[in-house]
């Protein structure tokens, strides 16, 4: 027998009540001078039997009542020995987590290790499941056999409410009253964020008593630029578990820097800006690694860059732009000549692409503008000349956070038709610059007296992404989580692992990350036009581990949840779950059965009180 | 019940009657309205020697009225006659510490019922040119009075009567015993208890009384809260006379109390017919009509 909600049981010392009264009752301390005792001595020896024994039994009856109605309320389950459950499904928790390594073991392995053994312990007769926390469902022994032999952690937290309540279901819908639900899980705080809905089915827990080991992760990782002549900048965040946390940065098999970040006294979290030498041409993955500690697959991230040689600028689009390309030149982002020449110049102006194409300056260079855009294929048209103080939307990310610019004077730009492009920015409800391969479009001149943005200090580090994605004919390098969704550029038609081993197809609007991290690109046929660098979720690298309180919670809280921390004990709670009967029905109609007892007795000593008042020999 | 019939004392309530007057005014409205309701006159017997004149009155006898002075003088008399003692009475009269008990719903406890009730008796008898006398027990003899017939006796019956006493137990076997010393020709005993006592220390002196061809009546006088128990008492009893306890539940005992109560009844009710007595029962809460009935009843028979 074991019981749901055994705080409820201590209502059973309200059996003493009736044991009290009883006893006080007996003890009558009231003193009555009455002459005829002689005749009570006699009733005493004719009743005193039946009053003892109704008395006796009443009490009985009492105190079976309040004690069953404790029980009840305390929700007894009825164990039949050591059956199994006819219907089980495990949910293993495979979170990233999971990885952490506790005494120099994976707590995945552990994990894994429980649920084989439950696995074991059921019988083959009976319906099995298995969820990850994922979400995937094996179905049998075997599969489930399957699973085991080569579970791996997933790169985030999952979905483990989702797979409880699939596990729930699945067995509730058996139709088999001796269904359990096995959650294993190491009880990361992150892993359970939120309560799970009640349900009818009472879950058994395994979550081993394992301290979460110090954990160090990369939080952030960015390149600064993006194109690197072979130098950039390397922005690195990490979570630190020490003072000092060593860290190697790669590409390939080539290490290009070896450190430590310093964090500061109280601080768990140090930034560090590492420049860096580019190795090799074309898109690199740059790999970042720290020191194995807890989780090891957040020691670890990778983030897109292009090495190549700077990019030659022809400029042709004023004083402002000429200003900025010459700092440009002296850091060496760019060059006067190369490989490669992308112009910044009115459009009637450029003869070739790629280019940052400006409008006219007046209304008058409107025509040959368009005509100049025309001749290059590009399927935008500049608009008749607005003027006004109006504010751009949409450069936000562009200009790193920099989106108060405003404009004065403005050529709309008009899609064409068959048109393609990534409207970047927009100027109430018209396009004001607008992105396709190898062209940039701006609506305004880069004059202070057309727009602001030649005059911020963020236009310089901007003009440089944007001659270097219009030089390398990709769109800029972008972060995702996995799973989160991603925008693919104008005209990509598939997005593939760096490696070439995944490939997946774009049919136009958003679609999710790639759940392992890495770097991926967005293909325009042949053509590379962007980047993707799939990170690991955010929650789980912060090793936190839900109380027994919190978890139980989850879950409806103990009436609903048995926690186990030993492994054996949960072995054993699950086998037992499955020949587990609720008794608090049959023992609540037992209660009810000794109430109307309780009654009857009752009603029956008194019902012959009364006749024995209205005797005939009373009234003679 | 015609007005008549409330005004007059014997059937009126005890409680109220005994808040009126002393014992002998009481036990004289008590027998007056009692031969009102006989309609004969109280005032004299009706013995052989003529004794005088008086007028009549409505409810004497036709045979007694004398026609010649009734002719001669158109006025209506009746003869009266020196009666003669028709027989003895000794009123045996319970005065143990027991009959001093009232329950709590009435309003005069047995004693005071049984010396009205005595009172009334022994005034009526005495009308009747009876020789009364009176024994007062308790655990002994406490009073004896013997009997006398003339009317200025019953002075002294009712001074007795309120004698203190409140002995432990009701020795009716002296009693009786006494009774038999006083009365030597056949006549009647009255024995006046709550008969808390067993029934075999009775037996011999009645068995003694009636083989000396004594008529005896016993009215037994119960209390209303003796006859049933109170169902909501939850107490220990105590006997004021022996001290003995009984710890009970009303509620639990009261159908068993009743019927042990019933059946004491029964059992006495036998033992004096068994015996050749009469018995009466007697509730304190019943007028004194009733029980005076009795007793005239056996007085009459007495008589033959």
């Amino acid at each position: 027998m074991a019981f749901l909600a055994p705080l409820w049981l201590s209502l059973a010392v309200l059996a003493a009540v009736p044991v009290l009264l009883h006893l006080l009752r007996r003890n009558i301390s009231a003193r009555v001078e009455f002459p005829a005792v002689r005749y009570l001595q006699s009733a005493e020896r004719e009743s005193s039997r039946d009053v003892r024994a109704k008395n006796l039994w009443l009490l009985l009856l009492r105190i079976l009542i309040i004690i069953l109605l404790a029980v009840a309320a305390a929700r007894p389950m009825w164990t039949r020995g050591e059956g199994t459950p006819r219907a089980l499904a495990i949910v293993l928790d495979n979170s990233l987590s999971t990885t952490a390594l506790v005494g120099g073991t994976p707590v995945l392995e552990r994990l894994t290790a429980a649920a084989r053994e439950l696995r074991a312990a059921s019988g083959s007769a009976e319906r099995l499941w298995l969820i990850t926390a994922d979400g995937t469902l094996y179905t049998g022994p075997d599969a489930i056999d399957a699973a085991l032999s080569r579970v791996i952690a997933l790169p985030g937290a999952g979905q483990l409410d989702a797979a409880v309540r699939s596990a729930v279901a699945l067995t509730q819908s058996s139709g088999s009253d001796g269904g359990a639900v096995a959650i294993i899980t190491d009880g990361q705080r992150t892993s359970w964020p939120s309560d799970i809905p009640a349900t009818s089915a009472r879950v058994r827990v395994f979550v081993p008593s394992l301290l979460p080991p110090p954990n160090g992760a990369i939080l952030s990782a960015v390149a600064q630029p993006q194109w690197w002549t072979p130098r950039g900048t390397l922005e690195l965040t990490v979570q630190a578990v020490r003072d000092s946390t060593a860290y190697r940065i790669a590409i390939g098999d080539n290490t290009l820097a070896r450190g430590v970040i310093i964090r500061n006294a109280g601080d768990s979290v140090a930034t560090a800006r590492i420049p860096l030498v580019g190795a090799g041409t074309g898109w690199q993955a740059l790999e970042i690694s720290l020191e194995p500690s807890g989780v090891g697959a957040d020691d670890h991230a990778i983030v897109p860059i292009v090495v190549g040689s700077a990019p030659a600028v022809r400029e042709l689009a004023g004083e402002f732009a000429a200003a900025a390309v010459s700092a440009l030149r002296e850091s060496g982002r760019v060059r006067t000549s190369g490989e490669v020449t992308v112009s910044i110049a009115p459009a009637a102006a450029i003869a070739a692409l790629p280019a940052l194409i400006l409008p006219p300056s007046d209304a008058g260079g409107l025509a040959a503008a368009n005509a100049s855009l025309a001749r290059l294929g590009i399927p935008w048209r500049f608009a008749a000349e607005q003027r006004g103080a109006q504010v751009v939307r949409g450069l936000h990310d562009e200009l790193r956070g920099d989106s108060a610019i405003r404009v004065m004077q403005w050529f709309p730009l008009v899609a064409q038709s068959g048109a393609i492009g990534d409207t970047i920015a927009a100027v109430g409800s018209s396009v004001w610059m607008v992105r396709g391969p190898k062209w940039l479009l701006v609506g305004s001149p880069l004059h202070p007296a057309s727009t602001t943005l030649p005059v911020r200090a963020t236009f310089v580090p901007w003009l440089a992404d944007a001659l270097s994605n219009l030089a390398s004919g990709t769109t800029a390098a972008v972060h995702a989580t996995a799973g989160d969704p991603i925008t693919p550029p104008a005209g990509a038609t598939a997005l593939r692992s760096a490696d070439g081993t995944v490939r997946r197809s774009v049919s136009g609007g958003a679609m999710p990350a790639p759940a392992d991290p890495g770097l991926y690109f967005w293909m325009r046929g042949a053509d590379i036009a962007g980047a993707v660098g799939v990170r690991l979720d955010d929650g789980e690298p912060q090793l936190a581990r839900a109380t027994g309180a919190e978890l139980t919670s989850r879950f409806g809280g103990p009436d609903r949840a048995e926690l186990n921390a030993d492994a054996a004990a949960f072995l054993r709670s699950v086998r037992q779950s499955g020949a587990s009967q609720p008794m608090a029905a049959p023992l609540l109609l037992l209660a009810l059965l000794a109430v109307l007892a309780e009654a009857w007795l009752s009603g029956r000593f008194r019902t012959r009180a009364a006749a024995g008042a209205d005797s005939p020999a009373r009234t003679a | 019940m015609s007005l008549a019939q409330q005004t007059r004392p014997d059937l009126i309530d005890p409680a109220v009657l005994t808040a009126l007057g002393g014992l002998e005014v009481r036990a004289r409205w008590l027998v007056d309205g009692f031969l009102t309701g006989l309609h004969r006159s109280p005032r004299k017997g009706f013995s052989v020697e003529f004794a005088e004149h008086r007028p009549y009155q409505p409810g004497d006898d036709l045979r007694y009225i004398d026609w010649k002075i009734a002719a001669r003088t158109e006025r209506w008399v009746v003869k009266q006659f020196e009666e003669e003692t028709n027989l003895r009475a000794v009123i045996l009269l319970d005065v143990s510490r027991s009959m001093q008990w009232k329950s709590a719903g009435a309003k005069i406890t047995k004693q005071v019922y049984a010396e009205q009730l005595a009172a009334a008796l022994a005034l009526l008898l005495l009308k009747q040119r009876d020789a009364v006398g009176l024994v007062r027990f308790d655990d002994q003899i406490r009073t004896v009075v013997p009997p006398r017939a003339r009317p200025a006796h019953f002075q002294r019956l009712a001074a007795a009567m309120q004698e203190p006493s409140a002995g432990r137990d009701s020795r009716l076997d002296l009693a009786l015993q006494q009774a038999s010393h006083l009365i030597r020709r056949p006549g009647i005993v009255i024995i006046i208890s709550d008969l808390l006592i067993d029934g075999e220390m009775a037996t011999p002196g009645l068995r003694a009384l009636r083989a000396a061809g004594h008529d005896v009546l016993a009215m037994h006088i119960m209390d209303p809260g003796e006859r049933s128990l109170d169902a909501a008492t939850d107490a220990r009893f105590i006997d004021s006379e022996t001290g003995v306890e009984v710890a009970a539940s009303g509620r639990e005992i009261r159908a068993a109390y009743d019927a042990a109560v019933e059946q004491a009844i029964t059992a006495w009710q036998a033992l004096f017919v068994e015996q050749g007595a009469r018995y009466a029962l007697c509730d304190t809460s019943a007028p004194f009509g009733m029980p005076l009935h009795r007793a005239f009843a056996a007085r009459d028979s007495v008589r033959g």
